[in-house]
């Protein structure tokens, strides 16, 4: 049983604050209008990611799995994975702000999951026959939820500049965001991403399931099932012309607050699993 | 006395006499201006005289500048003198229109003329290389010594300076910049735009020169008038398209610009919505710049569809005015700080 996590906990906490620092300070910088140093947010953006990094090796090693066994870990997993994103598909992609977002999210829902310590409930050990398939499919899920989480994030931008264009503002905010084409094209690709990594965690997961039914429930099943094809639906729309690109973006917002919903089912069973299977398998 | 003034021996000072928008009306500033090749014989009668060592001359359409160094305290006189002769000007109507700065005022002058406060649209970058275009041009001709060359080097960082660290130079103020930028916040890049132009108004003419030099690929004109709608697009260099057309091609282009002299709405939003259909994922921007408006108000409500009309533009224009406003007194206050050090490094007097 895991009994004293504080450990980790109070690098987690510090990881929030670097996470808090990186999104005030652009903040100030919009609100004073003056431009901010890239460098300096992104240097305190991957301190905080470091340091989570720590935190959760440390908790992965103490679990000796992927630390994926409650909702707390969940979340911190997923906004790892996001901030992740962040620093591959920021460059790549060249969107400006996107840092100030993703910062400011994950400030939020990690001070949220440490704010509350029923989320991070003690829960079984992994036993060491635990599936190596089972590891593969929860840690590309969450990798999938991490890439939902920065869509969700563009798309709040592209619904931002398409409010400043369509209001005629003109603040310092909306000339720093992409443009609407640049974000429509961005939020297409990682939708593209996000379904192509999800689609291999179910497969992967499809594989053991078929071999162990008995470990995987209903509600499970379901609620990542739908999820899955609620993801498919609206690329293959916006593919065919059919979502235009404002309800695309609301969709992709949409889609990940259920999906982060989802999360607590998907969590809650397997908490259950590891109580009640000798084969205890860490959370999906 | 310190610094270069010092180390010559003579009380060396910064001197500064000419004429501005501020200080002369349009009719009397051109009289003032030097064409570019009198510019050489100006400086050739500057170096005949001894006490001017140093010098250089700012000659833009809204200022003729002189700045000198010289130990004499006249210098002043000496260079209104040889300003009024060079333009055979009587020298009591110059003086009426002309000022004359010495000291730390002159190098204040000069920080502030770099960073754009002094011009006529604030904050403004064409002077930043128009100051160093002449002194370039002075250095050639051997006018810029160790002094004049400090001030203006220090100018140039400061004025640098102030426009990355404050936004006096955040925010376009004229129509055809403004909605370049809108354009680059719905296409980004807009190298790869198509633009229609509706009608040959001037303003709509202009909106469409500064899209083009921004990087647009290409513009098509069309109106009522076959002939008008030819002559404009070959002298922007684009191309023509009849005015029976323009329904039927409203999805082949990105932005839209109208400054058609009608008497009711040219486009409604019937045909928007059309030529939207037709392009469902990519943007149209709208630049209504007729009045009365060319585009129904309700095309503005179509998704996808971005309408701007002359009142929209303007009100940007004229915020971004008051934002470079308000920045006036701040960049003046850092501008005289560094101007102030400059002259106490350098040695030169208070006045």
């Amino acid at each position: 049983m895991l009994s004293n996590l504080s450990d980790e906990r109070t690098i987690l906490w510090v990881s929030t604050l670097f996470y808090c620092s990186g999104f005030v300070y652009v903040f100030i910088c919009l609100a004073r209008k003056r431009l901010h140093s890239s460098i300096f947010s992104l240097l305190v953006i991957g301190t905080g990611f470091i340091l989570q990094t720590f935190a959760l090796y440390l908790r992965g090693h103490e679990v000796k799995s992927c630390p994926l066994g409650n909702p707390f870990e969940v979340v911190q997993f997923l906004i790892w994975s996001a901030v992740l994103l962040y620093f591959v598909v920021g460059p790549a992609f060249r969107i400006s702000l996107l840092g100030f977002f993703c910062s400011g999210l994950a400030a939020v829902v990690s001070m949220i999951s440490l704010l509350i310590p029923a989320w991070d409930s003690p829960y079984e050990l992994a036993q060491s026959t635990s599936s190596p398939w089972i590891e593969t499919h929860a840690a590309t899920a969450m990798f999938s939820y991490g890439v939902f989480c920065i869509l969700a994030l563009t798309s709040a931008m592209y619904l931002l500049q398409n409010f400043g264009l369509k209001q005629k503002r003109i603040r310092v905010l909306f000339s720093l965001l992409p443009s609407i084409v640049q974000l429509d094209q961005i939020n297409m690709r990682l939708l593209f991403t996000g379904v192509i990594v999800l689609s291999f965690s179910l497969f992967v997961g499809t594989y053991h399931w078929v071999g162990h039914g008995e470990m995987v429930r209903l509600p499970k099943l379901l609620t990542t099932g739908s999820i899955w094809v609620a993801y498919l639906i609206i690329l293959c729309l916006h593919r065919a012309n059919r979502l235009l690109s404002l309800k695309f973006a609301w969709c992709c917002i949409l889609l990940f607050g259920i999906a982060l919903i989802s999360i607590w089912p998907v969590a809650s069973n397997s908490t259950e699993e590891s109580r009640e299977s000798l084969f205890v398998t860490p959370a999906e | 006395m310190t610094g270069l003034s010092m180390s010559s021996g003579e009380s060396l000072n910064i001197y500064l006499c000419g004429s501005n928008h501020r200080s002369a009306t349009l009719e009397i500033r051109e009289k003032f201006s030097i064409t570019e090749d009198r510019i050489k014989t100006l400086y050739d009668q500057l170096q005949n005289i001894d006490s001017l060592q140093e010098n250089l001359l700012l000659n833009t359409c809204n200022r003729v500048e002189l700045y000198s160094i010289s130990p004499n305290p006249s210098a002043s006189e000496l260079m209104e003198d040889l300003l009024c002769d060079f333009h055979s000007f009587d020298r009591q109507e110059f003086s009426h229109h002309s000022f004359k700065k010495k000291g730390v005022l002159a190098v204040r002058h000069l920080f502030e003329v770099s960073a754009g406060l002094d011009s006529q649209l604030i904050g403004e970058t064409e002077i930043f290389g128009q100051v160093k275009e002449s002194y370039q041009y002075a250095t050639t001709l051997s006018n810029v010594g160790p002094l004049l060359h400090r001030v203006v080097q220090k100018s140039f960082q400061a004025s640098k300076w102030v426009r990355t660290n404050t936004s006096i130079g955040q925010g376009h103020v004229s129509i055809g910049n403004v909605a370049a930028d809108l354009a680059s916040r719905i296409f980004g890049p807009i190298r790869t735009t198509n633009i229609l132009l509706i009608g040959t108004g001037k303003v709509g003419r202009l909106t469409a020169k500064a899209l083009r030099s921004r990087g647009a690929a290409a513009v098509t004109v069309t109106g009522r008038t076959k002939k008008k709608a030819e002559d404009l697009a070959q002298t922007i260099n684009g191309q023509s398209l009849p005015f029976s057309r323009l329904n039927s091609s409203l999805h082949e282009f990105d932005i839209i610009i109208s400054s058609a002299s009608v008497r009711e709405c040219l486009l409604g939003k019937s045909e928007l919505v059309q030529a939207i259909r037709e392009r469902p994922l990519k943007p149209i921007f709208l630049i209504d710049l007729g009045v009365p408006r060319n585009f129904e108000a309700e095309t503005g409500t179509i998704e996808n569809v971005y309408l701007y009309n002359l009142d929209d533009l303007t009100a940007i224009t004229n915020q971004n005015l008051r934002d470079r406003m308000a920045e006036v007194e701040t960049c003046k206050k850092i501008l005289h700080e560094r101007a102030d050090s400059l002259s106490r490094s350098l040695g030169i007097y208070p006045e």
